[in-house]
């Protein structure tokens, strides 16, 4: 997603819905791998609730104090904007100045040559308005799965601008949060069974998903151990919401929060050097923007039509539908584990030892094991190849109370590491080396046929 | 399984509980030479498992003769 461009289309050839389509939450776990990697999260917002930057509004005020160089800027916001495709049909819709300011949009049913030829034509309409058009994300998903995003978004912003202290808000005891922020306190009273005053408490750590996930964790802990009264902050929530009744409305703390989202400016040493910057960048997208086109120039690549059908053709290929779903899969996956991992390595090990399978029968409980066997390879190996030694840490942490577990007199757990060596250890080497060797019915024998 | 985690997660048996790998000594033997071998060029993981064979080897021979030699016959 960074500095590169990814063309997706839908892919039409397959006949098994459920076989393809990605999901809302496959696509924003997506999304914001990248950004859980640099520790910030990218939102997901409706079209309704960006406003387009006019060239002279985006600095909000400190306009006066630039030069005139900097009219033309857009600052780009953290946002991913669900975007109608009737917005991108003209050059001069909407959607077209919501891509240029967003992070990236999700839209359905746009053509892909269409929508290159738009952003081109748009581009030199203002070509320091839009320098960074091209370089934008544009992701097309099925209209079902798009009705779906619109429709939960919806959902979740009519309760967002129900009228302060309506019935339904007293109720709910809603807050200035972000419609995905209401969602996932929803969740959390719905399937964790927490109260809401809890569920708002963990939402309201700022910071980056991993940190989120840490905090929630220390909260499910504090509250185990008493430290945290869940009648007194219910209590203090409802003397807060008495207060807020009376007093201003969330419109400003969510013009706040927008702002927040901004892209930090990059600062230079000398005032000068920004405009030559700017000047020299201008020039060149200016330069590659109106080159001419070379005599029978359709086989080269700076030909425009060529360039089309370049795009197209890498677009359609069989095989890049497939791959990048597997990709986007993968990518889910790991994000799963990541918050799985980021929940246990805080928890007592014998407690979801008892939770995964006391109630097990021995069969089940076998193949259970290897699958934590399985876990565990793959922790290591994520940590490891990342050298990240914070990880790295916590990973031995967490197999020394594995082990520790496992070994205490009389455990139950004792056959995980039977299985673990047996299996994951012996077994899996021999396999391995057996494929190095390229002879695998020779490794099979015995270790001691060997001497 | 990554041979760094390998020789994490044995090392912490073998300082837990070492009576888990005695049913298969031999292979853990054989497997932990192997994987030193064949990662010969990581000198720290090599030192490491190194020492842990050796603190097996030491751990068997120990256990062998505390039970009258039997084991240490059955080993050979």
């Amino acid at each position: 997603m960074k500095d590169q461009l990814y063309v997706q289309t839908q892919n039409k050839q397959s006949k098994d819905k459920n076989d393809f389509h990605l999901t809302a939450i496959q696509l924003v776990s997506a999304i914001n791998y990248q950004a859980f990697e640099e520790k910030k999260d990218y939102k997901l917002v409706q079209e309704s609730e960006v406003a387009i930057q006019s060239s002279s509004e985006h600095l909000e005020g400190d306009s006066k104090n630039q030069n005139l160089d900097d009219d033309d800027q857009i600052t780009e916001t953290s946002d991913v904007v669900l975007v109608r495709p009737e917005l991108l049909e003209k050059v001069t819709d909407k959607g077209i100045d919501i891509l240029n300011q967003s992070k990236s949009i999700v839209t359905t049913g746009v053509d892909l040559s269409d929508l290159v030829r738009l952003l081109v034509e748009k581009h030199s309409t203002n070509p320091e308005k839009y320098s960074s058009l091209a370089q934008k994300t544009v992701f097309l998903v099925d209209k079902d799965e798009f009705d779906t995003m619109v429709d939960i978004m919806n959902a979740k912003s009519q309760d967002f601008k129900s009228p302060v202290g309506s019935e339904d808000q007293s109720q709910a005891g809603t807050t200035d949060c972000t419609p995905f922020e209401e969602s996932l306190i929803q969740e959390l009273v719905k399937f964790g069974g927490f109260s809401r005053v809890v569920a708002e408490k963990i939402i309201a750590k700022e910071g980056s998903l991993e940190e989120k996930t840490l905090h929630f964790s220390q909260i499910v802990k504090q509250i185990k151990d008493g430290l945290i009264d869940v009648k007194e902050l219910e209590e203090q929530r409802l003397a807060e919401l008495q207060k807020q009744d009376e007093g201003k409305s969330s419109a400003s703390s969510k013009k706040k929060r927008r702002n927040k989202s901004r892209v930090p400016q990059k600062h230079f040493d000398r005032p000068e050097e920004k405009g030559e910057i700017l000047t020299l960048m201008r020039r060149n997208v200016h330069n590659y923007i109106n080159r001419e086109d070379r005599e029978g120039g359709i086989e080269d690549f700076n030909d425009r039509y060529a360039y089309y059908q370049k795009v197209n053709v890498f677009a359609e290929s069989e095989s890049l539908p497939a791959e990048y779903e597997t990709i986007l899969k993968r990518l889910f996956s790991m994000y799963c584990r990541q918050i799985f991992w980021s929940l246990i390595q805080n928890d007592e090990v014998e407690s979801i030892f008892g939770q995964i399978w006391d109630r097990a029968e021995e069969t089940s409980m076998i193949s259970s094991f290897r699958s934590f066997c399985n876990f565990i390879k793959v922790i290591g190996n994520e940590c490891f190849i990342t050298n990240n030694k914070k990880y790295i840490q916590s990973f031995r942490g967490f197999l020394k109370k594995v082990v520790q577990t496992c070994c205490k007199k009389d455990s139950k757990y004792k056959s995980l590491l039977n299985v673990m060596i047996k299996e994951a250890f012996i077994e899996s080497y021999h396999d391995h080396f057996a494929e190095l060797t390229g002879d695998s019915s020779e490794f099979n024998k015995h270790i001691y046929e060997y001497f | 399984m990554n041979p760094i985690v390998l020789n994490e997660i044995l090392t912490l048996v073998f300082e837990h509980d070492v009576s888990i790998i005695f049913n298969d000594l031999v292979d853990i033997i054989s497997l932990y030479t192997a994987v030193c071998m064949y990662f010969s060029g990581d000198n720290d993981l090599k030192s490491k498992v190194f020492e842990q064979i050796i603190r097996i080897l030491e751990l068997a021979r120990k256990s062998a003769s505390d039970e009258g030699g039997e084991k240490l016959v059955s080993l050979e």
